[in-house]
């Protein structure tokens, strides 16, 4: 019996991970594409050795991925693969799955296989004993993911900001921007949800969902909150595990937020959408960031959830139409209150938002993406891809010279950037592969 | 011996003071044993992107091996040729694309205040901090370089003076007659000032290179009633024998880089006349010194330069005294420099 030709290797339900809910909502849609067969990360080399045209292995920072990625060290190049990063940096994967296991030596074989000489120079201090602070010198400068990605034919990563330092660290690898799904939001009505969740049905609320963590800085919106007069404060709910002695709960009493705040302690998935439906507005205002996506934001805003986030990493991706912006720093809690306020005065523009939001989800439909899966899927099996590391080393020396990126002189006009892009194509014709793009944002055309 | 690729832009069919710089390097580099080649790569500036494309195709090529042998240094001379990839990069930088720079809002300059001018020159900015900061150490030719380098890019970099062409063959025949001019008949290099001198210092001005300008300083020649000896291009020959008989050298553009003209002056025993916003030679030329440092004006320049045609004796103790603050200035001294910098000395 011929295998199919996908060995797909996620996590999946039951097991609890925002990876293994994302490959669920993904496979449904990305098997009518092509034919698969999943693998749990512990049975990855099962995967290689199974016949598969390609595998795809879904990967996050956490230790759980371990075994997809020796498969994927152990069978490089044997067989053609795809590698889902859905974190940049691996770190904390290497370091629980090996240092927390005293597996020094792997330790530091992985940050020389992804930085080279320097790796090299900080693996050995770690062979020595002595404790490498490689996540705190600075995240983005040493992800650790580079080996593993050296490993693969190619790259999948959910935003352009991945992609540009993907560009920069291994332009030869071939990588697709394919954006992170928007899975459909359960049924549920807005009043059912309120009554449901005990929430007060004539105020605008704001959710902040997800874990809470101090990246999160629920502090920051508590200080904003706080700057509105309590007549035009909306409802705060904060949806994640917060312990009642924790400094949070302290400082919505201290700023006189009783009314206005309600923490609901962790949330099951239903409660999760539950809360979803029942919101008007969703806030993250996470900082500092590595670049990861928050799937967390991406159902809110399908669920028609306009959003105040950071102004810094992915989120700075999302379009204008529904999500506002803050700068971290000075003004900050200033800049919180003033959005919160209008979106919560100002009926309008919350459906406009809503809408815009809305449409972004249903672009991301499990099923679009599926499909730009799959166009990056045959890319790699029809050896399509590695064509691609031309335009990598061209996007990377394009980006060298400042195309895309913010100069000294604060010029707003872009043509030129055209002008360079559309002077290197059509001077590649014959040389580069046609553009192979797997997700475009509109469905017209 | 080290293997070292000097690298730099090439305008076809023309040729000036950068090449005979890089040529005069590579000559040196070769006569202290090093296996040298030269790389240049054609560079084009209209329309815009030309500018930007040719960066990147210096972005594209791979210099860190030739053939198997590695190449221990590179060494970049002029925009986009920096823009090259390499581990050991050491640059030497002759200008920087200037119409961007100190030349926008000057006639010298057709990038414009529009917004997408305006992105243009942001571009060749990044650009230019990517190639220079890479460097293991940036040169210039000369502290006006360097200045301005700082000045728009935030960039330091370290003068680094290099003998003109033909030393060590100059030679000095007496103060003559005659002032001369020497260089590419360029607007911005203002040899009209001296012409416009001569003409009201009535002394007789030789003028010896071609280019574009030419026609219109004719006019002026025309339009003053000055003595002017319209030369064209000369041999090495003739140019040493012009410097050697000449009474005094006019040096008067617009922010000049460098410069050979003051160097070749000195070298000949001449004191040089020069204004105080030509840049270059005013790191030279002390006013008084090894000759006179006027405002750009054509009456001023004239004067100067009259008065020392009419005093030899004063003429002639400047120009010692110019070829005396030379000295040190040998290439010894810059390949030194340029391989320490690049960790092979």
């Amino acid at each position: 019996m011929t295998a199919e030709p996908l060995g797909f290797v996620s996590p999946l339900p039951p097991v609890r991970s925002g990876i293994a809910d994302y490959s669920a909502d993904l496979l449904g849609a990305l098997r009518g594409e092509i034919g698969l067969v999943t693998y749990p990360p512990a049975e990855a080399t099962r995967a290689f050795s199974g016949g598969h045209e390609a595998v795809l292995l879904q990967v996050g920072n956490d230790p759980l991925h371990l075994p997809s990625l020796e498969a994927l060290r152990e069978n490089a190049r044997r067989v053609p693969s795809l590698l889902v990063l859905h974190d940049f940096s691996l770190h904390h994967l290497f370091a629980a799955g090996y240092l927390d296991r005293g597996c020094t030596e792997e330790y530091a074989r992985e940050l020389e296989r992804s930085h080279g000489a320097r790796g090299r120079t900080l693996g050995d201090r770690a062979r020595r004993g002595e404790r490498v602070p490689v996540w705190d010198l600075a995240p983005w400068g040493w992800p650790m993911s580079l080996g593993a990605v050296d490993d693969a034919s190619a790259v999948i990563v959910h935003s352009r900001l991945v992609r540009g330092a993907l560009l920069r660290e291994r332009p030869r690898v071939p990588s697709f921007e394919i954006p992170h799904l928007v899975a459909p939001a359960p049924a549920h009505g807005r009043d059912e949800a309120r009554i449901g969740l005990g929430l007060p049905r004539d105020r605008v609320i704001a959710a902040t969902l997800g874990v809470v963590t101090p990246a999160k800085r629920i502090g920051k919106l508590l200080e904003g909150l706080a700057l509105l007069s309590p007549g035009r404060r909306p409802f705060v709910v904060v949806g994640g595990a917060v312990a009642a002695d924790d400094p949070l709960v302290q400082a919505v009493r201290e700023r006189g937020l009783e009314a206005d705040v309600r923490f609901t302690g962790y949330l099951s998935d239903h409660d999760f959408w539950r809360l979803a439906r029942a919101a008007d507005v969703a806030v993250n205002l996470r900082f500092p960031t590595v670049g990861e996506t928050s799937g967390a934001v991406c159902r809110l805003a399908g669920c028609g959830l306009p959003v105040v986030v950071s102004d810094v990493g992915w989120f700075r991706e999302l379009p204008d139409s529904f999500a506002s912006k803050i700068p971290v720093g000075e003004g900050e809690a200033e800049a919180i209150a003033r959005d919160l306020d209008a979106l919560g005065s100002d009926d309008a523009l919350r459906t406009v938002r809503s809408a815009a939001a809305r449409a972004w989800g249903e672009a991301r439909s499990p099923a679009r993406i599926a499909q730009a899966y799959a166009r990056a899927i045959r890319a790699v099996i029809e050896g399509r891809a590695p064509s691609l590391a031309l335009c990598g080393v061209l996007a990377r020396e394009l980006g060298a010279l400042g195309v895309g990126r913010a100069g000294s002189l604060g010029a707003r006009d872009r043509v030129p950037d055209g002008r360079l892009l559309a002077g290197l194509g059509e001077r590649g014709a014959g040389v580069l592969p046609a553009p192979l793009t797997p997700f475009v944002e509109s469905t017209e055309g | 011996m080290a293997n070292i690729l000097v690298c730099t832009a090439q305008v076809p069919f023309a040729s000036g003071g950068a090449e005979r710089h890089a040529a005069g390097l590579l000559r040196e580099l070769k006569a202290r044993g090093h296996r040298v080649d030269l790389v240049q790569l054609p560079f084009k500036w209209y329309p815009r992107e030309e500018i930007l494309l040719s960066a990147a195709a210096w972005r594209l090529v791979d210099v860190t091996e030739a053939d198997g042998t590695k190449v221990d240094l590179v060494i970049p001379m002029k925009f986009p040729s920096y823009l090259v990839r390499h581990p050991n990069k050491v640059v030497w930088l002759i200008h920087q694309f200037r119409q961007a720079y100190d030349r926008f809002g000057t006639q010298q300059s057709d990038f414009t205040a529009s917004p997408e001018d305006t992105r243009w020159r942001e571009l060749i900015a990044e650009a230019d901090a990517t190639g220079l900061g890479e460097a293991r150490k940036v040169f210039t030719n000369a502290r006006n370089t360097a200045d301005r380098l700082m000045r728009f890019n935030g960039i330091e970099a370290e003068a680094l003076y290099h003998p003109p062409p033909l030393a060590g063959r100059y030679r000095d025949d007496g103060p003559g007659p005659f002032a001369l001019v020497v260089g590419r008949l360029d607007a911005w290099k203002r040899m009209d000032l001296a012409i416009e001198g001569a003409a009201a210092g009535g002394f007789p001005l030789v003028i010896a290179g071609s280019g574009p300008d030419e026609e219109r300083l004719r006019k002026v020649a025309a339009r003053t009633g000055a003595n002017v000896d319209f030369r064209g291009s000369v041999s090495d020959e003739e140019l040493l024998s012009l410097y050697a008989g000449c009474g005094v050298v006019l040096f008067t553009p617009a922010d000049e880089d460098y410069g050979y003209i003051a160097l070749e002056a000195f070298l000949s025993k001449k004191p040089v006349v020069t204004c105080t916003d030509s840049g270059g030679p005013l790191e030279f030329v002390i006013e008084g010194e090894t000759g006179r440092v006027t405002p750009p004006d054509g009456g001023a320049v004239g004067a100067a330069a009259a008065e020392l045609l009419a005093s030899p004796a004063v003429a002639r103790e400047m120009g010692e005294r110019g070829l005396e603050s030379i000295r040190g200035l040998t290439w010894e001294a810059v390949v030194s420099a340029l391989l320490r910098a690049g960790g092979l000395a």
